[in-house]
């Protein structure tokens, strides 16, 4: 074998391989760069393999650590510090060698530090084993604290191994906290690739590093983890402390939030009813794309007040409806609106369109102060126009024919009476009869047809005084029949009068029309509060009704009775029935004690 | 009581409610003439004795109604009610109508009374009676002008 020139690297190395010493030299945070013959041997490794790592597998991290920090010294500080330390033979054995380490500088900077170590005597062996025990103690008190730690903690060393660990973390990984030490932490909790390059960055920090969503593998879990770094006294960084928070669960409900969000904003982008909502400020925080369609508007950034002129807002006598008044602004002032009829007119819907809205206060709801919700009742208006219409127009034409009709016969039978023969009498008594029937029912019609037609007008009214009308209008009825009218205190309430009279007037006379041959009629009438409506009932003392038509005669025209005993056209009880319904009641046959029947109906308690 | 015919004017388009007129003033106890005119031109020609009523009678009263072709009875009305010679002649409108607003429209122009056709023939017998009891034997009508 050649020998290498003096003075070569090729010499240097020779030279230093020649000791039985170990020789060491490091760089900068003990990093290995080169270590002699001797150590390798000792240590079963050879330079390449040194070089990549810091430590071997079968070291104990906590001699590290103290070395780590004799380095640190060193380098730091430039003076040479002498230790007896332990260090682990390839076959696991721990031998004490004493060591010198020096630092090499270059104009006042470290630069590399040099260790020669040999083996220490007996007696600095034993005192070096004692106090690596001491300090193995006290790192196993470090450990059996971190072990207590709530939560997810782990510490590792420099090289990521694990020093100590909180319990929670070691079932995290499924291990325990004793066999969970000294592994690799990359082993124990895998994250995916990408997320790893992080995990790594974050280790080489020295100021504290979150990580956010941090996907366990295998096992479907997320975590945000604060990476602190574990400095000793010294000032030397020795390993991080990690912190694990499992947001999976977190992260689970945000994913369904947002699901449902979106699921209920389509439900909303495509439902054909109009919902508009205000912001706390009075501007418009929601407006469905069926709002839109619904007024031809998009009202952006409009003020209440303007809403009126905006939209085209009517009501159902066309007078232009003020912002102020409009059912979204009065719940925005806190009131709560129920289907509300109004009618919308501008230039971009062209036509006239009939809403029913419904609107209230919104509470606890970030963002949003009042809802309002509208349908187009359009057709069902016109409908409702079209026949109120036909039927008063068509009643109104009838009564002219017919009275030609009524008449003439009326004349025939008065003019040639005598001369006509039985046959022919009956056959004019017949058809007068039919004609003056009809003339009942038109009238009736007309009647019924009304009561649709207009608007009620509501007022405060006495219903004391309405039934005092009652009395009046009916009084020769009441003298005929021989008839009582019994009236218990009623209420007064805001309806409209006149409808009112004329409600209690066809049922009071219904109840002395239909009594019982023999018997004189007795009506009774009374009320009862009944939350936000007021219950009446009407009862006489008459033929009564089968409950088995209970339903049926409350219908139009509907009959139960033959003409000739109680003459009428039927139509009574369905104009009362219509009355009642427009005003927001409902009405019915009630159960009777006894003969004759009883009739109840409800009318709201309106605030007058 | 008085000695002459009471003159009455009945404006109506209807043949079927003129006849009826007819006979229930034939059976009147009171002596009375009825002039027929069947649109609202017409009677307006007639009260002021315009071609082709030159020789018209001034009546005593005026039955109106309320459709008719030409010019309504309210347009009738109001030409009437406006004219300070026709004004003072009692105008009743005799109409099938029993509108509120029919009925407010007529008095609001003026009409002396408003009454709704019957719908058998001895109830406008009746009416008629009451008529002629009312205008003619109760009420003071308007004094004849000396001509």
């Amino acid at each position: 074998m050649a020998e290498p020139l003096v003075g070569t690297a090729e010499w240097f190395a020779s030279v230093l391989n020649a000791l039985d010493e170990f020789v060491l030299v490091k760089g900068d945070r003990s990093k290995l760069l080169w270590a002699n013959r001797a150590f390798c041997e000792y240590y079963g490794m050879d330079n390449a393999t040194l070089a990549s790592l810091v430590d071997a597998e079968h070291s104990d991290p906590d001699d590290t650590l103290q070395y780590v920090r004799d380095d640190h010294e060193v380098w730091t500080t430039g003076k040479p510090v002498e230790v007896t330390e332990p260090v682990t033979r390839h076959d696991g054995v721990v031998r004490y060698y004493e060591t010198i380490k020096r630092a090499v500088r270059d104009e006042g900077d470290t630069v590399l530090t040099v260790g020669i170590s040999r083996p220490a005597g007996d007696a600095d062996a034993s005192e070096s084993e004692l106090s690596r025990l001491e300090r193995k103690e006290s790192s196993e008190v470090l450990r059996s604290l971190v072990a207590t730690f709530p939560g997810n903690v782990v510490v590792v060393d420099a090289k990521q191994r694990i020093v100590a660990a909180s319990r929670d973390f070691a079932e995290l990984v499924e291990g325990s906290a004793e066999s969970i030490r000294g592994q690799e932490l990359e082993a124990l909790f895998r994250v995916a690739p990408e997320q790893q390059d992080h995990v790594m960055a974050a280790a080489s920090q020295t100021a504290e590093v979150s990580l956010n969503d941090v996907a366990l593998l295998g096992h479907e879990r997320f975590f945000d983890i604060r990476v602190a770094p574990w400095h000793l006294p010294g000032g030397q960084k020795v390993g991080m402390m990690m912190t694990l928070t499992e947001v999976t669960q977190l992260r689970a409900s945000e994913r369904r939030l947002a699901e449902e969000r979106k699921a209920l904003q389509s439900i909303i982008d495509l439902m054909e009813v109009g919902v508009a909502t205000l912001d706390e400020e009075g501007g418009f925080a929601l407006w469905n794309p069926a709002a839109t369609r619904l007024t031809g508007v998009l009202p952006l950034r409009a003020d209440i007040p303007d809403w009126g002129k905006l939209f085209g807002t009517y009501d159902q006598n066309g007078v232009l409806i003020p912002g102020e008044t409009l059912p979204l602004a009065r719940a925005f002032e806190g009131e709560r609106v129920d289907h509300e009829v109004l009618m919308i007119r501008n230039e971009a819907l062209g036509h006239e369109r009939w809403l029913t809205v419904s609107a209230a206060p919104v509470k606890n709801v970030n963002g949003h102060a009042a809802v309002a919700v509208f349908t187009d009742i359009t057709s069902r208006i016109e409908v409702q126009h079209e026949l109120e219409q036909f039927a008063f127009v068509a009643s109104h034409d009838l009564q002219e024919p017919l009275r030609m009709v009524q008449s003439y016969v009326g004349l025939l039978a008065e003019e040639y009476g005598d001369k006509l023969d039985e046959d022919a009498a009956q056959y004019m008594h017949f058809a007068l009869d039919g004609a003056n029937r009809m003339q009942n029912l038109i009238r009736d019609l007309l009647v019924f047809s009304r009561v649709g037609k207009r608007s009620l007008s509501y007022e405060s009214t006495n219903l004391m005084d309405t039934l005092e009308t009652v009395r009046r209008d009916l009084g020769s009825t009441l003298l005929e029949t021989e008839g009582e009218l019994h009236i218990e205190a009623l209420p007064t309430l805001v309806a409209d009068a006149s409808q009112l009279v004329r409600l209690f007037e066809n049922l009071v006379s219904n109840g002395l029309k239909f009594s019982r041959p023999g018997v004189a009629p007795k009506v009774d009438i009374r009320a009862t509060e009944q939350g936000e409506y007021w219950r009446f009932e009407v009862e006489d003392n008459g033929i009564g009704i089968d409950p088995a038509y209970s339903d049926k005669v409350f219908n139009m025209f509907h009959r139960l009775n033959p003409m000739s005993r109680y003459p009428g056209t039927g139509i009574g009880l369905a104009i009362c029935k219509r009355i009642v319904t427009r005003h927001g009641g409902a009405m019915g046959l009630g159960e009777k004690k006894g003969e004759g029947s009883l009739f109840w109906f409800t009318l709201p308690n309106k605030p007058v | 009581m008085t000695e002459y015919p009471v003159e009455i004017l009945l404006v109506e388009d209807n043949p079927g409610d003129v006849l009826l007129t007819q006979k229930a003033f034939e059976a009147s106890k009171l002596l009375n003439r009825l002039h027929v005119v069947g649109d609202g031109e017409a009677a307006l020609s007639f009260l002021r004795r315009e071609p082709p009523f030159e020789d018209a009678v001034r009546p005593d009263l005026v039955l109106l109604d309320i459709n008719l072709p030409k010019l309504s009875g309210p347009e009738v009305l109001q030409s009437v009610k406006a004219d300070p010679d026709l004004r003072v002649i009692p105008v009743v409108m005799l109409t099938s109508s029993d509108r509120d607003s029919d009925v407010r429209q007529a008095y609001d122009q003026h009409v002396n009374s408003y009454i709704t056709k019957p719908p058998s023939f001895s109830a406008l017998m009746e009416v008629i009676r009451n008529l002629e009891n009312y205008w003619f034997v109760v009420v003071k009508r308007p004094p004849e002008d000396d001509e």
